[in-house]
């Protein structure tokens, strides 16, 4: 009996503590995933362009196009159906606050303002080469032929405003591609 | 000495001493649920063999759990038990073992996660709420990719990890459960590669509410004697994917959460959400999907209290998430446990023994009432 005992205190001790430190290390094959790599890979064919100190990766097609004074760079960014407007501005500090630029946005396509608790729920984070940024879509369900998406940085002593307005099908379809320009947004 | 300690295992007494230490243990972590959140305390204080309090080591959920597991089956063996009178007592017993042992199951094999699909996509995979995993992911071949996965357990300062298919080694720097990035002020030294260039990993106090950290983890490159070898650093969740190219392959590295991948799919048709009268508040949502094993597809409806039920699997309606332009997300709670039925069963043999003792006791009881 004694026996069966110990053995039965040895199997409770490895069913406690031996099961637990299995299988940590996988390794398995999937079908091919894309994850934006084949693009950077082409990106290389990308330009890179360098204006005031700034520096990306221009998405293949994007045309520079003539925008306002206050912008640093303007793009002709083209889609299926379309051309939508890309633009980057520099500002000191954040500048009347993100809330408020938030809001003037969501104006443009006449959407409700929002509170400061809000932010958070209506936008998603990112990272670029100089830091974290904060991306918001807007979207206004009346309104198919204008929406926003736009990424706000900032690095300190400047804040930089990218929005890109298009329409609604043009932000389902460059809404990834945006994502990775302001991923290479550097300096 | 043997005996001895066989003798104090199959002791009553540390049946009682382990259960009102384990009483301790459930107030101590609902307390501390509080401070330190819901997911920390159940690891503290329930799923640890250990914990310490200041300086002294205390034991953990495991080990209690584990000693009264032990002292159940020892007292199984105790000859004088085995007596007809007794039969109630051996059957609450073994009940009692069963309840522990569907909670050991329970503790080491059960899984939680949730499955996040789009309208009109499909998933077979169930990311893990809690724990994370290191991916390097061989993306060189045309048709398939390459995962190699190292457990979050194993990531331990200065741990090797390795693998036979792998042209290079990680080592293990720094884990932190939650971290946050930094922009640096100052040129990064000639080791740091990706973004730790440009960035500091900075470990942050961890918040209560799990879901709201930021895993991040600092490893070194080495064995590729290429460019690659360095210090790399990533973060849960970020957007622009860590790359390496080691021997002309090329692989993305990525700190994700736990994946599970399962033997059928779940296509998502359709979401609906019924909201209150008047309110943005949802009463209800559902998800009509279909459930694809072997190429057929299956149409189930998941609603809030309908679950699916399915290759040991249970996947509840958690939650759902609307973009901007509309389009609507559901978010599957999934649920792995082979210990589920274990507490139903001990249930009913525990009452059935103690039916059974009150029977057999009844007789005495009646002739002592008599006197």
């Amino acid at each position: 009996m004694m026996i069966f005992l110990k053995h039965s205190l040895c199997l409770a001790f490895i069913f406690f503590a031996g099961c637990d430190n299995s299988r940590h290390i996988q390794y398995y094959r999937t079908p091919k995933k894309d994850f934006g790599i084949n693009q950077s890979r082409s990106s290389e064919e990308n330009q890179q362009q360098v204006i005031s100190n700034l520096t990306w990766d221009l998405p293949r097609g994007w045309i520079p196009s003539k925008g306002h004074s206050m912008r640093l760079a303007s793009f002709d960014v083209p889609f299926s159906t379309g051309v939508g407007d890309l633009s980057v501005v520099s500002l000191s500090g954040i500048s009347g606050g993100l809330l408020a630029n938030v809001n003037r946005w969501r104006g443009q396509i006449n959407l409700d303002p929002i509170s400061e608790n809000q932010i958070l729920e209506v936008s998603e984070t990112g990272e670029s080469k100089m830091g974290a940024f904060r991306i918001f879509k807007m979207v206004n369900k009346l309104n198919k032929e204008k929406a926003i998406i736009a990424a706000v940085l900032p690095t300190g002593n400047k804040t930089f405003f990218i929005k890109l307005t298009v329409s609604q099908q043009g932000l389902r379809e460059l809404e990834s591609v945006f994502e990775k320009f302001c991923s290479s947004i550097g300096s | 000495m043997g005996n001895k300690i066989i003798k104090l295992l199959s002791s009553p007494k540390l049946f009682v001493y382990s259960l009102v230490w384990l009483m301790i243990l459930v107030v101590v972590g609902t307390v501390s649920q509080r401070d330190i959140g819901l997911y920390a305390s159940q690891l503290k204080f329930f799923s640890s063999y250990f914990f310490s309090f200041g300086p002294i080591p205390l034991p953990g959920g495991r080990i209690v759990l584990a000693l009264m597991l032990i002292n159940l089956v020892s007292m199984m063996f105790k000859q004088n038990l085995w007596k007809m009178k007794k039969i109630g007592v051996v059957i609450v017993h073994l009940g009692g073992v069963m309840l522990l042992v569907g909670a050991g199951m329970t503790a080491i094999f059960s899984s939680e996660g949730s499955m996040v699909i789009e309208e009109g996509s499909k998933s077979n995979t169930v990311d893990d709420y809690n724990i994370t995993e290191l991916a390097i992911i061989d993306i060189t071949d045309v048709n398939y990719d390459q995962y190699f996965i190292f457990g979050q357990p194993l990531f331990k300062n200065g741990n090797n990890l390795m693998h036979e298919k792998l042209d290079f080694d990680i080592t293990i720097l720094d884990y932190m459960d939650n971290a946050t990035l930094e922009p640096l002020t100052n040129p990064s030294g000639i080791q740091f590669r990706g973004m730790l260039k440009n960035f500091i990993l900075k470990k942050i106090k961890r918040d209560k509410d799990d879901m709201k950290n930021r895993p991040g983890i600092i490893y070194q490159v080495s064995g590729s004697f290429t460019e690659s070898d360095g210090i790399y650093g990533l973060i849960f969740g970020q957007s622009v994917p860590a790359t390496i190219n080691v021997g002309g392959r090329q692989y993305v590295m990525n700190l994700q959460k736990k994946k599970t991948y399962l033997p059928f799919a779940i296509e998502l048709k359709d979401f609906k959400k019924v909201m209150h009268p008047g309110t943005e508040v949802a009463k209800s949502y559902s998800s009509n999907i279909n459930l694809i094993e072997n190429n057929i597809p299956r149409p189930v409806l998941i609603e809030m209290n309908k679950p699916l039920r399915h290759e040991g699997y249970t996947f509840y309606q958690a939650s759902f998430i609307e973009s901007p332009s509309g389009e609507e997300t559901t978010v599957l709670a999934a649920v792995k446990n082979y210990g589920r039925l274990f507490p139903y069963i001990s249930s009913i043999i525990m009452s059935i023994g103690l039916l059974l003792h009150m029977l057999v006791s009844m007789p005495n009881l009646f002739k002592k009432s008599i006197k």
